[in-house]
Formats: C-alpha cells, structure tokens, sequence
C-alpha cells in the first residue's frame, strides 16, 4: 500500500557491515572505474573468496557518492561502451585512509583473539 | 536525464559489460545475456533500493499524504473550516498583539549588535514616564571618565525648519543632535558620504555638517546620488551634507523618526530653549547609549558609572547634588519609558491569551472526536498492513495541513489587527507614529504557535487512534460508542471554553465602560470652537526678542480678524510636545536622596485658561500685572498642589525653578489631561510667557468655525512672513480627535473583537458537543421515543445537559472573572473595576446564548424519527 522500506540491511550481512564502503573505495585508489570492473576487481583480487552482490553495490556507490568520497561520469570504454566510471575524492582518500587502519586495528584484534591460550582455567 | 533512467543505463552497461565477457569465453550471446542477468539479480529491487536512497521518494509520500489528507478534509469541511478558523483567529490576534509589543518593546535597536546596547543617565520621572537622561557636560564627562563602557554616544532632539536652498520656504523637520562618534559607535554605515568625524564635534559652531535620512534623501532631495557635499538651510544657517544614512534608519526611538542628524557642537547655534545646552549642567535633556567593556557585567558598570555620579556631585554641588547614573538594558528602559504602552500590551496580552486558549480548546475537541469516528478506518488499514508510523505520519499530515491553512488566514487577520492599530496616530506634523509591521519575525511566531497548537492538539489524539484495539473497533455496530470517557474530556473542555470566555467578557465589559467613562468625561479643557497652529520663528533665523516681537504681531493680528473671539499663546498644544523643568518647592522635606523634582510645563499667556477653559480653582491666573521685569510667577495644577502643599494653601509659596530664579505662585488651575486621556493626574506648571520665552509657540483662537479659523490662522501668519513655516494647523478637536478619540476607539474595538471572538470560538465548541452526542446517541434516542418518552422531554434531557455544562462554565468563570479583574486592575484601572454588579448582565447573556447553542441540535434529537433510528445500523 505504502512504499515498501529497503531491505539492504538483511542482504548486505554477507560482507561485514562498511567493508564493502572500503573494498569500493580501495579499488578507486588504482583509477577510474565502472561498477562492473569494481565488482570483477574485488572478485578477481580476493581470488573469488570475496562476492559483491549487485543489490549492496549499487546503493553503496550511491551511498559515498552522496557523502562525496567518489565522484562520477560517463565515459567511453576502450571497446566504446558508454559507461559511468567513478572515481575517488580527496575526501574520499582520506576516507579510505581512516577505514583502512580501522580495519587493520580491528583485524589484528581478531587476529590475536584467535591465537590466544586461555589461561584462566 | 533524471536519477532513474541514468540508473537504468548504468545497469544496462553493467550487463552488457558482463554478457560481453560471456561471449568472449565461447558463450552465444542470448544465452550470455540471461547469464549476466541471472548473475546480477533482481534488477527491479535494486533499482527501488537505490531510488529510497534519494530524497525524492520523501517528497513522493509527502504528497501522497496531502493528497490524502486534502481529501479527507474536504469529506469533512465543516470540521476543517472550524478547525482553521479556529487557528486563524487565534494566531490571528497574537500575531496582531506582538507586531505592537514588537514596536513598543521587543524590537531591536537599527545598530550593530543591538544587545550590546545599554541606556545610562539620570533618572527624570515625568509623570508616569520614568526615562534616564543627562546634560551635555556630564554625558562627556561619564564618556571620558568610565572604563567599563565603550562606544558611548548621546542624542537628543530638535525641531528645525529645513530649506533645501536658500530660496525655497523652510519645511519643519524633526533632527537629532548626536555626539561625534554616534555613527562610527553605533555600527551604521552611511549608504552615501559617510557619518561623523570625531573632530566634528569639539569646537562649538565651527562645523556645519549634517546627515540626512534615506527618507528626506529620498522625499526632499529626489535621491540625488551628488547630494554630498551640497547645502541646506537649517534654520538658515548653511550646513553640508556629508553622508546619507541607510535607509530604515530613522535614529534610536522607536516612535520618533529622525530626519537628519547634526553634531552637539552646533547645538548653540540651533536653540533658544536654553542659551549654553553644552555647559548647563541642569539642562538634562540628552539620551545615552553605550556598550559595556570587554568582560565588565551590567552590575560592575553599574558601579563605576556611580562613582562618577558621586565625583560629580563633589566637583559640582550645586547643580549635580542627588543626581545618580543608572544603567539598564534597552528592554528595561523601554518599558520604564512608557509604562502605558507596556499596560496596554499586558491587557491585549491577556485579551489575546484568552482567545488563542479557547481557540485551542476547539481544536483539542474537535480533533479528539473525530479520533473514535475515524478508529474504525484507522483499525482498517492496520489491518490491510498499514505501519503505525505510516498512520500517524498521515494523522500528523493532516493536522499540519491545517495548521498551514490556519497560519496563512491567520496572518490575513493579524494584518488585519495592524490595520486597526495603525489607526492609532500622534496629531502632528512631525515624523511621530508607530509603523506596526507584520515582519518576518511576527510571521514566524504566528507560524510556530498554529503548528504547534495542532501538533500538541493533533498529535495526542492521533497516538491515541493508532492505539486502537483492532477486534474492538470493527466489531462494534458504531464505532463512537467505544468512547463515554471522550464526551466526558471534551465536556471538561466545554465547561473550560465558557468559563474562559466569560473571563474575556467581563474584562471586555469593564475596559469598555471605563475607557467610555473616559472618553465621557473628556479631556479636562475645551476642544470644540477652538483652532490651533504652531510656528517657531527660529525657523526663519530670528533671534529671542525678534520672536518674542513676531508673536506679539500674530496675536494682535488674529484677535482681530473677523470671526475669532479671543486667541492665545501656548508653549505646548493640547496632546503636543511637553516641556519638562526642575522645580524645588520651598521648605518641603525631601525623601533621602532627593532634592529637586522633573514636572511637565508650558508657557502660556493671561488669556490662556479662558480660552481653554481651564477653571481656576484658587488665586488668580495670569494677568498684565505680570511682566517680563516683574517678580515671576507661576500658576500649578492641584494635583502638583496636593503633593507639594497637601494640607496648605499653595497661594504666595514658592518653588525653585532650574539654577536660583524663586518663583511664586498666584493661582492653582483644576488638573486637566495632557499627554492623552485616561492618564493618571499629572503634576503640571504654567509659566508666564512673558517670562519664559519657548521658541515653539502655539495660536490657539476661539471661533464660531473653527475649521475656517485654521486658515484664517495660517493666512494671518503668512501676511505678516510670507516666508514663516506653520505646522500642526487643525482645529483642537480634531487634534483631541486624533489622539484620544482615535487611540480609545482602536483600543476599544480591539478589545470588543476579543471578546466577541473568543464568545464565539466558545459557542461553537458547545454547538459542536452537543451535535455530537445527539449524534452518537441517535438509536438511544429513538430507543427512548418509541417505548414512549415524548419530544419534550427529549429536548428537555438535551438542553439540560447543554445548561449544566453552560452553568459549570458560568459557576467557574464568575470567581475566575474577579481574580482576573484585581489582577488586570495592575495593568488597566477605572473606577469601574470594582463595580461587581456588571459581571451580571454579562453572566446573563452569556447563558442565554449558550443555552441557544444547546437549543439547536436538542430539537434536532427530539424530531427524531425512531423507524429510522433503529433502522440506522
């Protein structure tokens, strides 16, 4: 009757919540790029463990482009496909700068819990 | 290209970009197309993820929602015009109400940081007025001298005649003169040229410079861009112009409008009032603003500026003796300055709250009873699986969309009030008036209070109807029973509404015999017969005695045109400008910390009390005998008698006026009214013309029509100069007209609409209680008619219900009434105000009319036809 409300949320739990936002904006850092190559990079680069699901992409660009970390613009392909590349802002590098030791922080973190002897028995 | 067919381009390309590498790896393309789609997902739902994302869709709802809400409204436009009228006429009128606090009060100084800004002198309690002012000396001295104030300016005003060339007639114009730093101090940047320069202002009549307003820049001088550097003629000496001010700055008064501003150093040049105005310590006519230093509180300043006092008071005993700074803020100030003006607030304040009260009472129950009626479509939609946000969101829409509509018609009515305000006029020729303004300020409040009385009165209700329990609503044959404990809330409200309005009422009715009773028993002085006109000769350069000469001439010259009886001369015109002097009565024993008191006054002539007809109640008033070289003398009214004199015969006393001149009173004249009427009695001193020369004087003749006598008067003067400047020509009543009859009829017919709005607002809430439980009980009712009850005794349950909830009003409202009158006797007093027995009448008609209220929809419940009733579900 109404407008249904997005249901990103319950799809987007395959990829910890704002990795994506991190894996877009790392992938921009090598230049330009359009969603399917983002997608195929991230793939291609985490030899396929990693699977963006098109239904997170998407509002994720939206998402950043909005808060100004990318910009974007239409474009010709090599093999002259018009197509919208995006690509990163300043604001949008240090973005990545901040989510990037955010992430090693919390990896490390997680690393360390998992080698960890418990010793309190 | 909008956001969603570039969207779907982008996806587009997305797939193509993948089919291609399909292709690539061997794959037939149609094949490779499914694969890319397959592999992308459901294209739709990602298109519509994207697209919540954008604002858009926000505003899609919100439409969605008026539309509905409009719809639903116009399904019901009874309830939806009650609604906004009610809204309307509440913010209406306090929107009225504040854009006059606004003037009076609220309004910020035209400066840089207006709230930087304090007021500082001496306090000079003039009648009811208790401003602060200072002479020119102690004002340099208090800015030399004190550390915690910075940008400290002074001002006062000036009537000049202003001739834009030396041969074109002098205009009269209202001026200022201001220190040298007012401009620089103040933050107002000339539009043209530029303000004072501080060396302007040191040497006395050394520098001619002046700074026009936008107004007379753009009304006398056609908005010449070269107009600085050219000359006016004020009061025909020549000065430059050096700077136009930026346009709505019209000075620091919020009533006076200046005109043009000229530096105290050529004060001497400009006035015969007092011969050295820079060095009379005693000639305190000057205002001060000033800023506080970094980090100083009000209190700190407040000391420091003491301290001054009490130098000044060492170093110069006999003229500063028991004269204290004092600092306040601009607000304080104000209303200090104009107590009346504050009352008058404080009554439509209260008239106003009243209204905006039983306004919002309507809505409340309005809304409150529509709440059970709409359950049921409520109940619905939750049903069909509406979200309850979604239903309060629409709930809310609606409310608001009233409150929109309210607001817009309410400011039409708030304009409207301005309207009638703005008929509130000074009689004069000079650029006094108040200038209410509906501003952006006054319309956001206005605003602000519609949307949140429908929210407070819209949003409860609406909580309440998503609360409702599904099973139960649709169940139920009718809805609206679900609620007893509803009719009786809104009954609370009823009974509230009528009580609140016979509050309103009964202070409608006591203003409005006091302020008849007022206007009835007049102002103390003739008015009709009577013809007026100012002149100052000063305007055309005379000096003190060629004045004096010149008046003479006009006098004798009017007493002997044909028509006019008798003439005389005054300082102040009837509802003109007062002088004030300092007197000191003779032997009287100051309170500590007094010593000399600021009285109101003018200069009239021997024959003044006659034409005017103010009786003489003991000694004599003026006569030949007085002459200029004679002793001085002085005529008092009683109300100055019984303060200084209470149990004596004032007759052969005397008083000290200004530094060491003793003068002797001959007679005391019965109080009249002078600043307008319904003032509280003002202590007043006629002084001899003879021997206090006032540069402004006004003719005052007696005529058998007066209205020719004006231009007799103006032609009279013209034949002796044609070059001579006249203002304020009218005849005194009109004049009388103008302030008093106006002011009262303005105040009157405002407090006359409150009442009657407020009446109103309360007769539609009962009318529309009552239609509503004859509505609900409508099978009851049919019930009771067919075992037997007859009509009568139907319309007899109805009205009887519709009386006790008028009576628990009325039983309510009548104590209410009389607190609220001893209160409201603080802000508005007559001797009326204590007369109870005029509640009465006012309970009378108020049950009558609600008693009709009730009337209308009983008979509707007694011709109920119960075949119908019964049939009715």
């Amino acid at each position: 009757m109404y407008g249904r409300l997005p249901t990103m949320a319950a799809r987007r739990s395959t990829l910890i919540q704002g990795t994506l936002d991190l894996l877009i904006l790392r992938t921009l850092l090598f230049g330009p790029l359009h969603g399917h190559g983002i997608t195929k990079h991230i793939q291609r680069t985490s030899e396929d463990v990693l699977q963006v699901d098109h239904g997170s992409l998407y509002p994720a660009l939206r998402r950043l482009e909005e808060s100004g970390c990318i910009d974007s613009k239409w474009e010709t392909t090599e093999r002259g496909r018009e197509m919208r590349f995006y690509r990163l802002t300043p604001k949008g590098r240090k973005q990545l700068q901040a989510e990037e030791s955010h992430w090693r922080q919390l990896a490390n973190a997680m690393t360390r819990m998992l080698r960890a002897v418990r010793r309190d028995v | 290209m909008n956001k969603d067919d570039e969207f779907a381009r982008e996806i587009d390309s997305h797939l193509e970009e993948e089919a291609d590498e399909h292709t690539a790896g061997g794959m037939p393309p149609a094949e490779a197309r499914l694969a890319a789609r397959r592999a992308f997902g459901n294209i739709a739902l990602i298109q519509e993820d994207v697209r919540a994302l954008w604002t858009h869709v926000w505003l899609e709802r919100l439409v969605q929602d008026l539309r509905y809400a409009f719809r639903s409204l116009r399904k019901n436009p009874g309830f939806a015009v009650i609604a906004m009228l009610s809204i309307a006429l509440g913010t209406g009128a306090n929107t009225a109400m504040f854009s006059v606090a606004d003037r009076f009060i609220l309004r910020p100084l035209p400066v840089y940081e207006p709230n930087e800004v304090f007021t500082i002198g001496m306090p000079s309690p003039a009648g009811e007025s208790d401003g602060l002012s200072a002479s020119h000396a102690d004002f340099e001295d208090l800015s030399a001298r004190a550390k915690a104030l910075r940008d400290t300016v002074g001002y006062f005003y000036l009537t000049v005649g202003l001739a834009i060339g030396p041969k074109t007639a002098p205009q009269v114009s209202l001026g200022s003169l201001v220190s040298g730093n007012f401009f620089d101090a103040m933050g107002v940047r000339p539009v043209l040229g530029r303000g004072f320069r501080q060396d302007e202002d040191i040497v006395p009549g050394r520098d001619a410079v002046v700074v026009l307003s936008h107004r007379l820049w753009q009304s006398s001088f056609g908005a010449d861009p070269a107009i600085v550097g050219r000359h006016v003629l004020i009061n025909k000496i020549q000065f430059t112009v050096v700077g136009v001010a930026p346009e709505g700055f019209t000075g620091l008064h919020p009533i006076v409008h200046i005109e043009f501003f000229i530096p105290f150093a050529m004060w001497s040049q400009l006035s015969a009032a007092n011969p050295h105005p820079l060095e009379d310590r005693r000639y305190r006519v000057i205002q001060i603003k000033s800023r506080l230093a970094q980090g100083i509180t009000m209190r700190q300043a407040q000391a420091e500026i003491s301290t001054i006092a009490a130098d000044l008071e060492r170093a110069y005993p006999a003229t500063n003796q028991n004269q204290p700074f004092e600092i306040r803020t601009e607000m304080q100030a104000r209303v200090r300055e104009n107590p009346t003006g504050a009352r008058m607030i404080a009554l439509l304040a209260l008239l106003t709250g009243c209204v905006l009260l039983v306004a919002c009472a309507n809505l409340a129950g309005l809304l409150t009873s529509r709440a059970p009626l709409r359950a049921r479509e409520m109940a619905l939609k939750s049903a069909l699986g509406a979200g309850r946000w979604r239903l309060v969101r629409q709930l809310v829409t609606e409310s608001l969309l009233i409150g929109a509509a309210g607001a817009v018609l309410g400011l039409a009515f708030g304009f409207a009030g301005i309207r009638l305000f703005n008929q509130m006029d000074f009689p004069t020729d000079l650029p006094i008036s108040y200038d209410f303004q509906l501003d952006p300020r006054v319309m956001t409040l206005s605003l602000i209070v519609a949307v949140l009385s429908v929210f407070v009165f819209g949003l409860v209700p609406s909580f309440q109807t998503t609360r409702t329990n599904l099973t139960a609503v649709t169940k139920a044959a009718d809805p609206s029973l679900a609620g007893p404990r509803r009719v009786q809330g809104r009954s609370i409200l009823v009974v509230g509404q009528v009580a609140v309005s016979l509050v309103l009422l009964t202070l409608t009715v006591f203003v409005y015999r006091g302020i008849q009773h007022e206007l009835g028993s007049g102002p103390g002085f003739r008015t009709d017969g009577l013809a007026q006109i100012t002149l100052d000769p000063r305007f055309t350069g005379m000096d003190a005695v060629q004045a004096r000469q010149f008046y003479d001439r006009v006098l004798d010259r009017v007493r002997a045109l044909p028509g006019i009886s008798a003439a005389t001369l005054t300082s102040s015109a009837p509802r003109g400008w007062h002088d004030t002097v300092v007197i000191a009565p003779e032997a009287y024993h100051w309170p500590e910390g007094h010593s000399s008191a600021v009285v109101f006054a003018s200069s009239v002539d021997d024959v003044f009390f006659s034409v005017l007809e103010i009786p003489i109640l003991r000694g004599r008033g003026f006569d030949e005998t007085d002459t200029a070289d004679g002793p001085l003398v002085a005529v008092i009214n009683d109300t100055l008698s019984r303060h200084y004199w209470p149990d004596r015969d004032p007759i052969g006393a005397r008083f000290r006026l200004g530094a060491n001149s003793w003068v002797r009173i001959v007679g005391v004249a019965r109080t009249s009214t002078y600043l307008n009427i319904g003032e509280k009695p003002i202590e007043y001193i006629y002084l001899n013309r003879a021997q206090h020369a006032m540069d402004q004087m006004t003719v005052i003749a007696r005529a058998a029509d007066a209205p020719a006598a004006v231009n007799a008067l103006r032609e009279a003067v013209h034949d002796l100069d044609p070059g001579q400047t006249v203002y304020d020509a009218a005849t005194v009543a009109q004049m009388f007209a103008r302030r008093d009859v106006g002011g009262a009829r303005v105040i009157l017919r405002c407090i006359f609409l409150l009442g009657a709005t407020g009446l109103v607002l309360a007769l539609i809430g009962l009318y529309g209680l009552m239609s509503y439980a004859v509505n609900r009980r409508t099978r009851d009712i049919g019930i009771r008619i067919a075992i037997g009850a007859s009509p009568a005794a139907i319309l007899r349950m109805f009205l009887g219900q519709g009386a006790t909830l008028a009576c628990a009003g009325i039983a309510i409202g009548i104590p209410l009434s009389f607190s609220t009158l001893t209160a409201a006797r603080v802000i508005y007093d007559s001797p009326f105000m204590t007369d109870t027995t005029t509640v009465y009448p006012v309970v009378i008609a108020l049950l009558v009319v609600t008693l009709t209220a009730a009337y209308v929809p009983a008979r509707r419940a007694a011709r109920v036809d119960p075949n119908v009733a019964l049939r009715h579900e």
